[in-house]
């Protein structure tokens, strides 16, 4: 007796889904039952309906894509084995040494000194008191600070006077 | 990397060469399956402008994920990328439904132009009118009928992969098609230009 296939085995069939034991059982039931058949030309058809159908992204969606991996590109891994490296290595036995650390290492403590010794420099200057008079430091000025004191009170003196009458002269006169 | 070589490289190698920061690789997955993915798409979603944005969602997030070391489906790359792609349409649709957003219709259809370039003119015309007809017909389905259609006719997946993304069995992913097939033809015949279409393409 054959097997009752059902619509769901014919579209097995029908998208290559069935082993060949399968495949070879369901065509001899087919060219004999002409029921079956029917069902199969009619689930045939409407898969060939749906053929050719096929959809292409714009080639700027595709180059957006790339540009996006692009950018958050990483780097290629290194073949441990490659020999292009730019790390020196001193090997001591039990240890290595990388001396590329070595050489960042002892840079780093060596400008520290330096930065430290200057600051320590500037400090010391900072806390000695001025050697002469202010005004003998600056070149070719040969003014004492008395006279500089006197000078500046002169000229605030003469602003306030000038300041004066002007109040005067608006109290006299508001609508000048 | 070679491009003859990437060719004949597996998707499993390709992952790896990807992960490794060969982006080389990526661009070759990309090629071998942007047509299917972008079909799925845009057969669940219906409007060409969306399915170019969701299709770049899908491969960017593709991109991301591979990259975090998140794919572990070896040897399965195009039915995870067909379930990112579908999870990300749907998503989609079911928003549009839910806020409607009157659209113009497309006036155009884009094949692929490797058979374009073989075609005349007048083949070219016929093959476009047929495609927009049969777009109209898929997209009067129901939604999982339409689902298991695209996904096997278009994206080539298996019914047993189709069945792990939509998390159904195999029989009612089978079931599915069977029913999507009979409608696609009742909707045909209802439209009462089966008898046009059939003579285009005995032609």
């Amino acid at each position: 007796m054959n097997k009752p296939y059902r619509d769901e085995d014919l579209i097995r069939f029908i998208f290559d889904e069935m082993n060949s034991e399968e495949s070879e059982a369901l065509l001899n039931a087919l060219v004999k039952d002409e029921a079956l058949w029917n069902r199969y030309e009619k689930l045939q058809s409407g898969v060939e309906m749906t053929q050719g159908l096929k959809y292409e992204p714009s080639e700027e969606s595709v180059e957006a894509i790339r540009a996006y991996v692009r950018a958050t590109q990483s780097a290629p891994e290194q073949a441990p084995d490659s020999g292009a490296t730019s790390s020196f290595n001193l090997d001591l036995g039990r240890f290595s040494v990388n001396l590329n650390a070595v050489m960042a290492v002892s840079l780093s403590v060596v400008l520290t000194l330096g930065v430290l010794g200057s600051a320590y420099k500037l400090t010391r200057q900072v806390g000695k008191p001025n050697e002469g008079p202010l005004v003998q430091q600056v070149e070719g000025l040969e003014t004492s600070q008395e006279e500089i004191y006197d000078w500046e009170m002169k000229d605030i003196d003469q602003e306030l006077e000038h300041v004066r009458q002007a109040i005067e002269t608006i109290q006299e006169d508001p609508l000048m | 990397m070679e491009k003859a070589l990437l060719n004949q490289t597996t998707d499993r190698e390709l992952i790896k060469g990807f992960m490794a920061g060969h982006d080389q690789c990526f661009d070759e997955l990309l090629g071998r399956y942007k047509s299917k993915v972008f079909t799925t798409i845009y057969l669940i979603v219906k409007d060409r402008s969306i399915a170019e944005d969701l299709f770049q969602d899908v491969m960017i997030k593709v991109v991301r994920m591979i990259r975090s070391g998140k794919y572990n489906e070896e040897g399965k790359f195009l039915p995870w990328i067909v379930r990112i792609a579908r999870n990300l349409a749907i998503d989609h649709f079911r928003k549009a439904q839910r806020n409607p957003i009157q659209r113009e219709s497309e006036d155009y259809d884009i094949f692929n132009s490797a058979f374009r370039a073989e075609e005349s003119s007048e083949e070219q015309i016929i093959s476009q009118e047929n495609a927009r007809y049969i777009r109209k017909l898929i997209q009067h389905l129901p939604e999982k009928q339409r689902e298991v259609l695209i996904m096997r006719t278009y994206a080539e997946l298996s019914f047993k992969e189709i069945a792990a993304i939509t998390n159904v069995s195999i029989n009612t992913a089978l079931g599915r098609m069977r029913y999507a097939l009979l409608n696609l033809k009742k909707l045909a015949r209802d439209s009462g230009t089966l008898e046009g279409y059939e003579q285009t393409i005995q032609r």
